[in-house]
C-alpha cells in the first residue's frame, strides 16, 4: 500500500545508511480519507496500511527542528501530518509491522531496539544539531527513555497522547498538560470500533442460523422452506438482538450501563433485549421453551460479546479481565449447555414430537 | 463520563524508598495514576491503572513494578481454550477479532 506521497524507492530503503529523507505532503487526499474508513471495517486492509520505515521530513526541517518518532501505521501518520501541517519537523518512522504505536508497544514491536536501529540506519545525528527525540507517550510501554539514551545518546521526551495536541505541546516548550497525557474513550472513539466487533460476530452467527434453518426445515421430502423460515425466525430475532446489545449497544453506551465488568454490562443490555422481544413479539414466546431459551441465551451471548470488547478499550487491565474471566467463563459454559438443551426442546416442540 | 473498570485488581507496586522523584512515571502514565508529593512519586488513583507497564518500563531506578499486559478477553479466552491458561493466549489482531491488543 504505497502511494506517491510515501514511496521511497526500494533500493534506498532504511537499511542503507544516510538514505535521503523523503518529503511528506501535508494535505490529506481523498485516498487517505478512503483509507481511514477502510481501516475501520476491514482487518485485511488495516494490516497492510503501512509506510516504509525511515526518516521523513515535514515542511523544511533544519538542524534544530524537533524529531518526532512514530510507527509505520499509515493512519497514525496521517493524523500526525494533519495536525502539524504548518510545522517543520523530522519524522522518524520505526517498523511496527503496520500496527499503531500503542498496540505495537504492548506487543513489543515499538521498542528501544527498533528506535536505536532506525536512528543509526538513517544517520540522524549527522542531520541535526540537537540530541532530543520526541516519542509518542503511548509508546512508553514498549520503549524505555533511559535505555534509548544509553544506547543512542538521544534524550527522550514523551509527546502528548493525541497527535492533535502536538502543536500546543511544541509551543509549550515540549511539555504536555495533564489533560494531554490522559487517554480518553469517547462515544466517537467507541463508535469507530463497533464495525470490527459486529462484522465478525455476524458472520459466525449467520453460519449457525443457516444450520438451524436446515434442521428446522428438514422433512422426509427434503427441506421445506416455509417450515425452515418459521422455525428459525425466532432464533434469528434472538441472535440479532444479542448481537445488537452485545456489539453495538454495550460499546456505545459503555459508561452509562450499570456495572463495571464488561460481562455484566453485556448481560444487562442482553437481558433488557430479551425481555423486550418476549413482550413485543408473540413469535418469541410461542412456547415456554422458546421464552426460556431467549431469557438464557440472549443475555449470555450478549455478555460474551461485550466481554470481547475489553480488547478494544483504552482502560481495561489484564488483571481485571482475568478476574472477569474467572467468574464469567463457567457461567458461559453453563448457559451454553442450558441454551443447547432448550434449543433441542424448542425444536422438538416445533416439529410436533412433544 | 469517566470510565471505571474493576477496582482492587491492579498489580502496580511502588517502592517509594527507591524513587528519585524524576517525574517520568507522571509523564508516561495515560491514566493519571501518579502525582509527585514531596519529591517522591505517589499512587493517587490505583484503580485507574490498566497495567500497560509504561511506568515500570521507564522508571530508571526500578522503583515501579507491574504485571503488565493487555486487558483483552479474546487473548485470554484463546489462552484458556488452547493452553488451559489465560496468560498464555495471544489475540489474533490480524485475524477477525478486530481488537487492537
Ligand atoms: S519514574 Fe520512578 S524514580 Fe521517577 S518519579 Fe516515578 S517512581 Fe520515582
Ligand atoms: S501500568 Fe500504565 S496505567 Fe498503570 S500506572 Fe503504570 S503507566 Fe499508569
Amino acid at each position: 500500500m504505497t502511494n506517491d506521497n510515501y514511496s521511497r524507492d526500494k533500493g534506498s530503503g532504511a537499511a542503507i545508511p544516510s538514505a535521503p529523507p523523503v518529503c511528506l505532503l501535508s494535505n490529506i487526499s481523498l485516498a487517505d480519507r478512503f483509507g481511514s474508513v477502510m481501516c475501520r471495517v476491514s482487518n485485511g486492509f488495516r494490516m497492510k496500511y503501512t509506510v516504509t520505515p525511515g526518516l521523513y521530513t515535514l515542511g523544511n526541517p533544519d538542524r534544530n527542528s524537533p524529531v518526532l518518532v512514530t510507527g509505520n501505521y499509515r493512519l497514525s501518520l496521517n493524523a500526525l501530518r494533519v495536525s502539524i501541517n504548518d510545522r517543520n519537523a523530522w519524522i522518524l518512522i520505526v517498523d511496527t509491522k503496520g500496527i499503531n504505536v500503542w498496540c505495537a508497544a504492548g506487543k513489543g514491536t515499538f521498542c528501544t531496539k527498533e528506535i536505536v536501529k532506525q536512528l543509526s540506519a538513517c544517520d540522524l545525528k549527522s542531520k541535526i544539531a540537537h540530541r532530543t527525540l520526541i516519542l509518542p507517550q503511548l509508546g512508553a510501554s514498549g520503549a524505555s527513555a533511559s535505555k534509548v539514551q544509553k544506547e543512542s545518546g538521544f534524550s527522550v521526551r514523551f509527546g502528548p497522547v493525541r497527535a492533535s495536541d502536538i502543536p500546543a505541546y511544541l509551543d509549550n516548550n515540549c511539555t504536555a498538560s495533564p489533560a494531554m497525557r490522559r487517554v480518553r474513550f469517547s462515544f466517537v472513539d467507541r463508535a469507530k470500533l463497533v464495525p470490527m466487533e459486529t462484522i465478525p460476530a455476524f458472520k459466525k452467527a449467520g453460519l449457525f442460523l443457516l444450520i438451524a434453518a436446515v434442521l428446522f426445515g428438514m422433512t422426509r421430502n427434503g427441506i421445506m422452506y416455509g417450515l425452515a423460515l418459521s422455525g428459525v425466525l425466532p432464533l434469528v430475532i434472538a441472535g440479532l438482538v444479542a448481537l445488537f446489545t452485545g456489539t453495538i449497544l454495550s460499546p456505545l453506551l459503555l459508561p452509562f450501563i450499570p456495572g463495571r465488568a464488561f460481562s455484566l454490562k453485556g448481560f444487562v443490555t442482553g437481558l433488557t433485549g430479551a425481555i423486550a422481544i418476549i413482550f413485543l413479539l408473540p413469535i418469541c414466546r410461542s412456547t415456554p421453551f422458546l421464552t426460556a431459551f431467549n431469557l438464557v441465551s440472549v443475555p449470555a451471548f450478549s455478555s460474551y460479546l461485550a466481554f470481547l470488547f475489553t480488547g478494544s478499550t483504552t482502560y481495561t487491565s489484564p488483571s481485571g479481565v482475568k478476574a472477569e474471566l474467572k467468574i464469567a467463563w463457567p457461567l458461559y459454559l453453563v448457559s451454553a449447555a442450558v441454551s443447547g438443551v432448550l434449543l433441542v426442546l424448542v425444536f422438538v416442540r416445533f416439529r410436533g414430537i412433544l | 463520563m469517566k470510565h471505571l473498570y474493576l477496582s482492587g485488581v491492579s498489580t502496580l507496586k511502588l517502592a517509594v524508598e527507591k524513587c528519585t522523584g524524576c517525574e517520568r512515571c507522571v509523564e508516561v502514565c495515560p491514566h493519571g495514576v501518579f502525582e509527585i508529593h514531596n519529591h517522591r512519586a505517589k499512587i493517587i488513583a490505583l484503580d485507574n491503572c490498566m497495567e500497560c507497564g509504561a511506568c515500570a518500563q521507564n522508571c530508571a531506578v526500578g522503583a515501579l513494578s507491574v504485571r503488565n499486559g493487555v486487558g483483552c478477553a479474546v487473548a485470554m479466552i484463546n489462552g484458556l481454550m488452547t493452553k488451559g491458561d489465560p496468560d498464555k493466549g495471544t489475540c489474533d489482531c490480524g485475524g477477525d477479532s478486530g481488537s487492537c491488543c
